[in-house]
């Protein structure tokens, strides 16, 4: 019973995985977060801009297509998978704490919607700011975030 | 009775106490420190800042004496210093192979300068323009720039014609673009890996960039106290502290803290396994598993102590598990706990003693829907299987498919490790099931036959996998993964059943059993990754305007005004001319390494300078000609169409103005969408967006073509430039509403799989994607790869099954037949792979020398079209310059620079020196080769970052003079290079491995021929030595093999013969010892009857007094007497004339448990017991041979004198038993060893001594043994050894 109880996980796991683009799964707090198909690109900034404001990149997850492009000033630059970005961004908002951030250019009524603005946090002790750019592209009839760069 | 001891050691119970007490002591050890940093925080800081002061100085003179070392060991060697200056060239040569020598074992450059400071001669990097001898003449630390780079240099004055030597290292790298394409050692690299903080340093005349006070400014002073440069770095902040030290305790402390609970959980263990519901402990030793690799988890334990690549999530990361699977470690992991889990269900699964027990609660219906429950829930495992497998490919950056390399990188090695884990887990899982399956069909018909049991399992399952279909939406594996695995754990459960998991044999089995599952699934998940990254490649393609190369652009024009500005205000005398470079190396363009020009103008319209990277003056002109007719400002987004297709340009112009808003300045920018870098048609970093560099993982041509209107408008290949049209399926599949159409086509001969894809943003235009389909020789080739992995893990794996038995498989593997196979592979193989290697040197150098004869042919063509261009010296020096080179390479399609004597004259690609990315002066040995000594031809190494390639150099003579020198490199093919080693690895790896595998097989096969006789004899030997003497070796060999059978074989008759002889002897020796034994028992009683009997009469015919009482005495006596005679002829009774036997199948497992059952309720007696997998079973008479090991426990007991400890030990080899009884009594003297069968034999008070002798009696009519193994002071073991049946009649 155990075993087929913790198969079931691991199928529910796998299941995630494959459909990650997110049609209304729960966030990883357990809270609902609204699924990137019904979003607009304007929504999906905000959404964004909470996350990271919040510390609370988990909720982001929603929002990533199956591949995302991400830089990461000193640090990651690749194509990588909505997973991975996830986690690669936890670890590097781990110690650092927002102080600031919005977007200050938000480009959504094109067919590549984009959003930059500064964000600056404290970072041992220290303020640092890094530039965020995001871009999105659609994927199937979704909204999903292709691009993220910190720099 | 107690099956095991589950006290555990007191040791354990310290051990978890200490770590508790660790844990406490770290934290409040935190709480204090933090509290005394706190507190003392205003003195500290200024401690600390004059520790980091000291010790970034002190890494700085460090560095600068190891300079002023190597520089002044140069400028004393004086006949090295004559060999550079002098004018014979054979020794200007060889002062040059010292100077290299010396460069190459400081990892320095050199560099040898004449008083009045013009360069002599020089090796490896370093200063590149002429010095002033009276500034940095003698012993002093200088830096110097060069493009992007800096190099801090000391120098040493020699007396040899007042030459100066001087030692440089890269000291600083400017610039984002350094990051990305020369990832060079420097100073500030160094000392950022040391402060654990990206440090900036700045030259000594630089203006303070950064009025942060958190910033500490650290100047750096040489040894004579003169200022160097300027270290700018993070002031000591108490937050930082404070974090730093949770940091290290919160690892230290999860590593305690997860120690404590594995501790725990083993104690629980102990706890948990004595549980008698098999579903309870099975759950609950689940649980406990699960928990204790949780606690790591979420301890962060070992990734926050070990770190790098196997906890990089940009390797590997998935959302599996909670975190179970955030990185390649933690998969790792979590992968070994998923195959524990699976062999402890398996064991306890194993141990359910009976179903029949449960039965009543049992029906046919609920027998049923239970095995198709089970086979649900295998459908279930085997899709999470295939989703695990999916996500290691998705979710991962890993190259499982990369030709150039025959041995994979660790990440992959260790994720194919996790997949065969896994798939080995999910194996023993369909076995586990099916055993269950098939115990659950057995309680209803327990005779059922193996055929028909197949026959029910087999359609339960089926109907489970089809039911599952029907609801999977997104099946993770092919229909035919299931049913694979439900034969292989048909054929596997058998052979486990039989043989453990724990043999070799078996383990190899299920690897190859792994093996065939798991490869194809793997390649099933990289081919949808492939298509997916192709569609992704094509969206990006059919995207309008690229929103990240328009902020790019507009990023980088207001990064150019702000370092303008900067520049500019900071120092007044550069208000002229602040370098584009400079202003280009700031820019997030050049750091993201795009093809883009930068061009400053006065506030005239005037040029000031003008910097450009993979574009043509031509292109420059032209776009920016287009680019000024658009307003300030505003993005331009410029296309052009160029053999490979379309390229967009991204430009913006604009007017940079000062503090006061006047304009100063004005600045053009362009950025080229192009993936075109550094060199012609080379492309040494896969750039944005998504560059195909990405896809094609086998080393496919990637083709781009683009179709208007159904016609033919650009490709990439040369081929389908004169290619058909869009072919008309796809015109009718786009017209019949489909975005993307992929379609298998054949173009000359090679097949092509091609994605065509509508551009929405431009009616009429499609663009088709073209990836070569691999040829079987790639397929086999990475199977092969794979293939061998999987047999290094199993190697490893039955490499610690034999280290940790080997007394059982020593004899195999020094044995004749481990000898003959070993041989026989290191005959075979060795010659294999010495024969592989020196192929493949043989290919390479090969490539090599055609490399070289390319590289002549350029650089013929180049020199004649110079030579032929200009009329003199003079036309040389004015007429070669850089758009000659571009327009020239352009012509022949290949790169090339023109130097006059040492220093670059022009080039094809100027902003490579100009950016510093390559040295602009010819490398000292090629100077002292082509220039000095007139060589034709030379040739080296070269590299930028990482990317090391060959340049060729030839002298360009004129009229018998030479004007100059010619480099053509060879980078642009290197691809090709590496395509043809790649292939070559493909082809030899695949051929050789198919014929080391036909080696092992035909070697195993020869060697199992060859041994078999000698193996029969082996066994028929051990046989024998076991007391069986009717073996005989049926197979006879030939020669002397076969002498050797003949003679064994008559020697075992003549043994059988003497032993018949012999038992007779003995047996006649043992009847008339008995009868001996009988005499002298028998007279022992019959003496006091008679003197009894004759008191009597002596007191009857003396009338004595008390007759009446001596009546009763001597009648007392007699009764005495005649028991004691009567308890003699029971014993003998008993030893001579056995009851007649009754042969049955005896399970020998259940019959000792139920003998040991009698000593259960013993005090102070631990009965343990240690019965080996396999079930034996032999023909005997159960109660008869129950007698005889109860008579041996009995014995033991009363030895131990009823304290101590019984051990009942079973082992089954071949098809023999050995049953080993084994006490911790004093053990019996060796002397007396010889005895203790003996009938009369007893060191005890009471009883015959016929036990043992009774009990080999019995044995030995079973045509058993019975041997005695004992030490005085280390107990008695009992061993018997009995022949066994099959299990199964």
């Amino acid at each position: 019973m155990i075993l087929l109880t913790m198969f079931l996980a691991f199928l529910h796991a796998g299941v995630n995985s494959h459909e990650f683009v997110g049609r209304d799964l729960p966030g990883p707090h357990g809270e609902d977060v609204q699924g990137a198909a019904q979003m607009s690109p304007r929504e999906i900034f905000q959404a964004v801009e909470r996350g990271i404001t919040s510390g609370t990149i988990g909720s982001l997850s929603p929002l990533f297509g199956k591949q995302v492009s991400m830089t990461i000033r000193g640090s990651e630059s690749g194509v990588f998978s909505s997973a991975q970005a996830l986690t690669i961004l936890k670890n590097y908002f781990s110690g650092k704490k927002p102080a600031q951030f919005s977007f200050t250019r938000v480009v959504d009524g094109t067919s590549n919607p984009y959003a930059t603005g500064r964000m600056t946090f404290v970072s041992r002790g220290n303020k640092e700011s890094v530039q965020v750019y995001v871009s999105l592209t659609r994927q199937d009839s979704d909204w999903v975030l292709s691009q993220f760069n910190l720099y | 009775m107690r099956e095991v001891s589950h006290t555990p050691p007191r040791i354990v119970w310290w051990a978890l106490l200490s770590f508790l007490l660790l844990i406490a002591l770290i934290g409040l050890g935190e709480l204090g420190y933090t509290e005394y940093l706190t507190s003392r925080w205003t003195e500290l800081r200024v401690e600390r800042e004059i520790g980091l002061r000291d010790q970034i100085q002190r890494r700085f003179l460090e560095h600068v004496g190891s300079l002023r070392r190597v520089a002044s060991v140069v400028a004393r060697d004086s006949m090295l210093l004559t060999d550079l200056i002098s004018n014979d060239p054979q020794q200007v040569l060889s002062g040059y192979h010292r100077l290299n020598r010396f460069a190459n074992q400081t990892g320095f450059g050199l560099e040898i300068v004449d008083p009045n400071g013009t360069p002599v001669a020089w090796s490896g990097s370093g200063i590149s323009t002429e010095i002033d001898p009276a500034d940095n003449g003698d012993s002093s630390a200088f830096v110097n720039a060069s493009g992007l780079r800096s190099f801090l240099s000391v120098s040493a004055r020699s007396a040899t014609a007042g030459l100066i030597a001087i030692a440089s290292e890269a000291f600083n790298i400017h610039g984002a673009v350094s990051e990305r394409f020369v990832p060079l050692e420097s100073f500030r690299h160094a000392l950022s890996n040391e402060l654990g903080q990206d440090v900036l340093i700045v030259n000594a005349q630089d203006p303070p960039s950064s009025t942060d006070e958190r910033r500490l400014r650290v100047p750096l002073l040489d040894d004579t106290g003169r200022r160097v440069a300027t270290v700018l770095v993070d002031a000591p902040a108490l937050e930082s502290e404070i974090l730093g030290v949770q940091s290290i305790v919160s690892a230290w402390m999860g590593l305690l803290a997860s120690g404590a609970v594995t501790i725990l959980g083993a104690l629980l263990y102990l706890q948990v396994v004595v549980i008698r519901s098999v579903i309870v402990r099975l759950a609950l030793l689940i649980g406990l598993l699960w928990l204790v690799r949780f606690s790591w988890l979420w301890m962060n334990v070992p990734s926050a102590l070990v770190g790098g690549w196997i906890f990089d999530p940009a390797v590997y990361a998935s959302l599996f598990g909670g975190g179970a699977a955030s990185s390649l470690g933690e998969l790792s992991i979590s992968a070994t706990t998923v195959l524990l889990t699976i062999l402890l269900t398996r064991r306890e699964l194993q141990r359910i003693p009976n179903l029949h027990m449960h039965s009543r609660f049992l029906n046919i219906s609920v027998l049923l829907a239970a095995a198709f429950g089970l086979g649900l829930g295998l459908n279930i495992a085997v899709r999470a299987y295939g989703a695990s497998l999916r996500s290691f490919v998705y979710d991962s950056t890993l190259k499982y498919v990369n030709p150039s390399e025959i041995i994979p990188s660790a990440p992959v090695i260790l994720m194919h490790a996790n997949i065969l884990v896994l798939t080995v887990a999910l194996i023993l899982l369909f076995v586990a099931i099916l055993n269950v399956m098939e115990a659950l069909y057995r309680t209803i018909r327990p005779h059922a036959r193996a055929v028909e049991l197949l026959l029910v399992i087999g359609v339960l399952y089926t109907i489970a996998v089809v039911t599952f279909g029907a609801f999977d939406r997104v099946p993770q594996v092919p229909l035919y993964i299931p049913f694979a695995l439900f034969a292989i754990a048909l054929v596997v459960e058998p052979v486990v059943h039989k043989r453990g998991l724990g043999r070799p044999l078996v383990l190899s089995s299920i690897v190859v059993a792994a093996f065939v599952i798991s490869v194809p699934v793997l390649d099933m998940k990289i081919h949808e990754k492939e298509g997916d990254r192709l569609r992704l490649y094509a969206s990006e393609l059919t995207q309008p305007v690229d929103a990240w190369l328009s902020f790019v652009t507009t990023e980088s024009f207001r990064s150019v005004r702000e370092s303008y500005r900067e520049v500019v205000a900071a120092d007044e005398q550069e208000r002229a001319n602040p370098g584009a470079f400079l202003l280009w190396t700031r820019t997030l363009m050049s750091g993201e390494g795009y093809n883009s020009a930068l061009a400053l103008y006065d506030g005239a319209g005037r040029e000031l300078d003008r910097f450009a990277v993979g574009m043509t003056t031509y292109e420059q002109t032209e776009l920016l000609h287009r680019l000024f007719d658009v307003d300030e400002d505003v993005l331009n987004v410029v296309e052009r169409r160029v053999p490979g297709g379309l390229i967009k340009y991204y430009g913006l112009w604009g007017s940079i103005r000062d503090a006061d808003d006047k304009p100063v300045a004005f600045g053009a920018l362009i950025l080229s969408a192009s993936e075109q870098a550094l060199f012609r048609g080379e492309a040494p970093v896969p750039l944005r967006p998504f560059g195909t560099a990405e896809i094609g993982l086998l080393n496919q041509s990637i083709v781009l073509t683009e179709y208007q209107d159904g016609r033919l408008a650009a490709s990439s290949d040369m081929i389908r430039h004169t290619g058909p049209d869009l072919p008309e399926e796809v015109e009718e599949l786009f017209a019949s509403g489909n975005r993307e159409v992929k379609l298998l086509e054949q173009i000359n001969g090679r097949s092509f799989e091609i994605l065509y894809v509508r551009d929405d943003s431009r009616p009429g235009r499609i663009i088709g994607i073209s990836l070569e389909e691999v040829g079987f020789r790639w397929h086999l080739f990475n199977l092969v790869k794979v293939a061998i992995l999987y047999a290094a893990v199993l190697g490893l794996a039955i490499g610690t099954i034999l280290a940790a038995d080997w007394n059982r498989y020593r004899t195999t593997l020094t044995g004749f037949r481990g000898r003959l196979i070993v041989a026989f592979l290191v005959v075979a193989i060795v010659p294999l792979f010495l024969f592989a290697y020196y192929n493949r040197e043989f290919a390479r150098e090969r490539q090599e020398l055609r490399m070289t004869g390319r590289l002549h042919e350029d650089l013929k063509l180049v020199s004649q079209r110079i030579v032929n261009t200009v009329s003199d010296e003079e036309d040389f020096l004015w007429g070669i310059n850089d758009d000659f080179c571009e327009a020239t390479g352009s012509e022949f399609g290949v790169d090339f620079s023109v130097f006059r004597r040492e220093r670059i004259l022009a080039s094809s690609r100027p902003e490579l020196y100009t950016s510093g990315l390559v040295e602009p002066r010819l490398p000292g040995d090629v100077f002292a080769k082509v220039v000095v000594a007139g060589i034709g031809y030379a040739q080296t190494s070269e590299s930028i970052g990482d990317l090391t390639y060959e340049v060729g150099y030839v002298p360009l003579m004129l009229g018998g003079r030479q004007l100059g020198v010619v480099a053509v490199p060879a980078l642009f093919r290197q691809n090709e290079f590496e395509a043809e080693v790649a292939e070559r690895n493909a082809f030899t790896l695949a051929v050789y491995s198919i014929l080391v595998l036909l080696t092992v097989i035909v070697g195993v096969i020869l060697a199992n021929q060859l041994s078999q006789p000698v193996r029969d004899l082996t066994k028929a030997a051990h046989a024998v030595g076991e007391g069986d003497l009717d073996v005989r070796v049926g197979r006879e060999g030939s020669g002397e093999l076969k002498e050797l059978v003949r003679t064994f074989n008559e020697m075992v008759a003549e043994l059988k013969k003497s032993r018949e002889e012999l038992r007779r002897g003995e047996r006649e020796r043992a009847w008339k010892e008995m009868a001996k034994q009988v005499a002298h028992e028998i007279k022992n009683p019959l003496t006091p009857m008679r003197l009894s009997i004759q008191h009597l009469r002596t007191a009857y015919r003396d009338k004595a007094p008390e007759l009446d009482k001596l009546v009763e005495d001597v009648a007392h006596t007699l009764i005495d007497q005649i028991d004691a005679l009567s308890r003699i002829a029971t014993e003998f009774s008993s030893f001579a004339r056995m009851p007649e036997r009754r042969f049955e199948r005896v399970d020998v497992h259940q019959m000792l448990l139920e003998s040991l059952q009698l000593f259960s309720a013993m005090e102070g007696i631990e009965m343990r017991q240690r019965f080996a997998d396999a079930k034996p079973m032999l023909v005997a008479d159960r109660e008869e041979l129950r007698r005889v090991v109860i008579n041996i426990i009995r014995n033991a007991v009363q030895a131990m004198n009823q304290r101590g400890t019984i051990t009942v030990k079973t082992i089954v080899h071949g098809n023999r038993c050995t049953i080993e009884i084994a006490d911790t009594g004093p053990g019996i003297p060796e002397d007396l060893q010889a005895r203790v069968f003996e009938p009369n034999f007893s060191t005890k008070t009471d009883g015959m001594g016929l036990g043992l002798a009774m009990a080999r009696n019995v044995i030995e009519d079973l045509n058993g043994t019975v041997t005695l193994r004992s030490t005085l002071g280390g107990g008695t073991t009992l061993i018997l050894t009995l022949p066994t049946v099959p299990t199964n009649p």
